[in-house]
């Protein structure tokens, strides 16, 4: 498969972090000087959508110059995020069948459903996030030996 | 995977960019090449060899663990 048709401009990874940035002074901003619940509640969702944007455009753009060494690297983190994903995947779904509540009393319930929730919608970027880390780790050390 | 590129690049007197330029990849690929952290595709290993006007069999060789 040739990944230079799906990947995105390397312009898109700087508007990517950019996005991330704007998430941070969103989630800061919710943080330090919301008071209102009902103002937070759009902070939070815009905040939400910032942070699923950046993830989106960081890990899906091309790096400046792409060859085969390159995309090699990508096809290997994919498989290692997958790999590390569905562990924690599975660590985290016999705690949450376990029921949290149960095995930690002072949780109170609210928290339990809260974090299923959480579960749901961000657990899929996780597995972005860990192939993205995976990815610059290896092009890291890659340009790391070419140093020595 | 063993390799000449490095020698061969050193008879042209060329750098690894300059060969990177040519082939169409990066120079980081080049240096893994080199090193033998990195094996080429068929493709690239033509495209090398081509440039170099050389077979590609003189310039990769199988190692005794391949």
């Amino acid at each position: 498969m040739n990944n230079k048709s799906i990947l995105m401009p390397h312009t898109c990874q700087k508007i990517g972090w950019c996005f991330l940035i704007i998430f941070v002074i969103l989630e800061l901003a919710n943080a330090l000087f919301v008071h209102n619940i009902d103002v937070a509640w759009y902070f939070a969702k815009a905040s939400h959508a910032t942070f699923i944007i950046s993830i989106f455009l960081i890990c899906l753009s091309k790096e400046k110059v792409e060859d085969e060494m390159i995309s090699g690297f990508r096809l290997k983190s994919i498989g290692v995020a997958a790999y590390v994903f569905f562990v924690l995947f599975l660590i985290l779904s016999l705690f949450l069948e376990l029921r949290l509540a149960t095995l930690f009393p002072s949780i109170p319930e609210d928290l339990e459903l809260y974090m299923s929730e959480a579960f749901l919608i961000f657990l899929p970027l996780l597995l972005f996030i860990l192939y993205f880390g995976i990815f610059k780790w290896m092009l890291w050390k890659s340009k790391k030996q070419q140093a020595l | 995977m063993k390799n000449t590129v490095r020698v061969e690049r050193a008879i042209k007197d060329i750098t690894q960019q300059q060969l990177a330029d040519a082939i169409g990849v990066s120079r980081n690929t080049i240096n893994s090449i080199e090193s033998g952290k990195y094996v080429p595709s068929t493709v690239l290993a033509l495209k090398i060899a081509r440039y170099f006007d050389k077979s590609t069999d003189s310039i990769f060789q199988l190692d005794e663990n391949d």
